[in-house]
């Protein structure tokens, strides 16, 4: 729970500094907009909004559960709940297999299209992080069960 | 798997809610092993055996050809 809260808080803190920031940035340099590092207010405005929703979420999730403490036994018995968990992970591998498919041909179709090499390679360089991920994972999880 | 969840659970008289708050699940899962549609792990099945006094193998009822 005090977890909880300080997440909350920190998610709320950030994101209102990132909110804070892009203000900042778009009313003390009013050039910005022709420079490259125009998209960086708007960047922090979108991420300041999701972090600052977010936190704000669970701060208001930890007061109610502060009043209710039913309530928070039962949402520790849902996240810890075995089948819960078991559907949880079952529905992300899913999830996983058709991403791998997928994002295999968009790789092909991006090469197909002449698309802007360096964009390609980052594709790449993202498909092949998550597949070493999982094959270290796989190997990892081998030696603990 | 089937098993005789159920009948043991109301043989107590309680109800899913009860049952899935004594054993700290969802009271959907206590409704999905009673339907046979969830297999409990080895832990949540020695809860379930525990609080009825009964053996892992008389609540859930092992059938080869199910595999």
């Amino acid at each position: 729970m005090k977890r909880r809260r300080n997440r909350g808080w920190v998610l709320f803190l950030l994101g209102l500094a990132l909110l804070l920031g892009a203000w900042l940035l778009l009313k003390l340099i009013p050039d910005l907009d022709a420079g490259h590092w125009r998209v960086v207010p708007f960047l922090a405005l979108g991420v300041g909004c999701g972090l600052f929703g977010g936190g704000a979420g669970e701060l208001l999730a930890v007061q109610a559960m502060k009043k209710h403490p039913e309530l928070q036994k039962q949402q520790e018995i849902a996240e810890k709940d075995e089948r819960n968990v078991a559907l949880g992970n079952a529905a992300k591998a899913k999830g996983y297999d058709v991403m791998t498919f997928s994002f295999g041909a968009m790789l092909l179709f991006s090469a197909l299209m002449e698309a802007d090499l360096a964009l390609t390679l980052v594709l790449v360089a993202a498909y092949l992080f998550i597949q070493f991920y999982t094959l270290w994972w796989r190997f990892k999880l081998e030696k603990e069960m | 798997m089937k098993n005789r969840l159920e009948e043991l659970r109301k043989a107590r008289g309680i109800t899913q809610e009860e049952l899935a708050a004594l054993l700290e699940v969802s009271r959907q899962t206590i409704s999905s092993l009673e339907k046979g549609r969830y297999n409990p792990s080895i832990l949540l099945a020695f809860k379930i055996s525990r609080y009825f006094g009964q053996s892992i193998e008389d609540i859930f009822l092992y059938e080869e050809d199910a595999q």
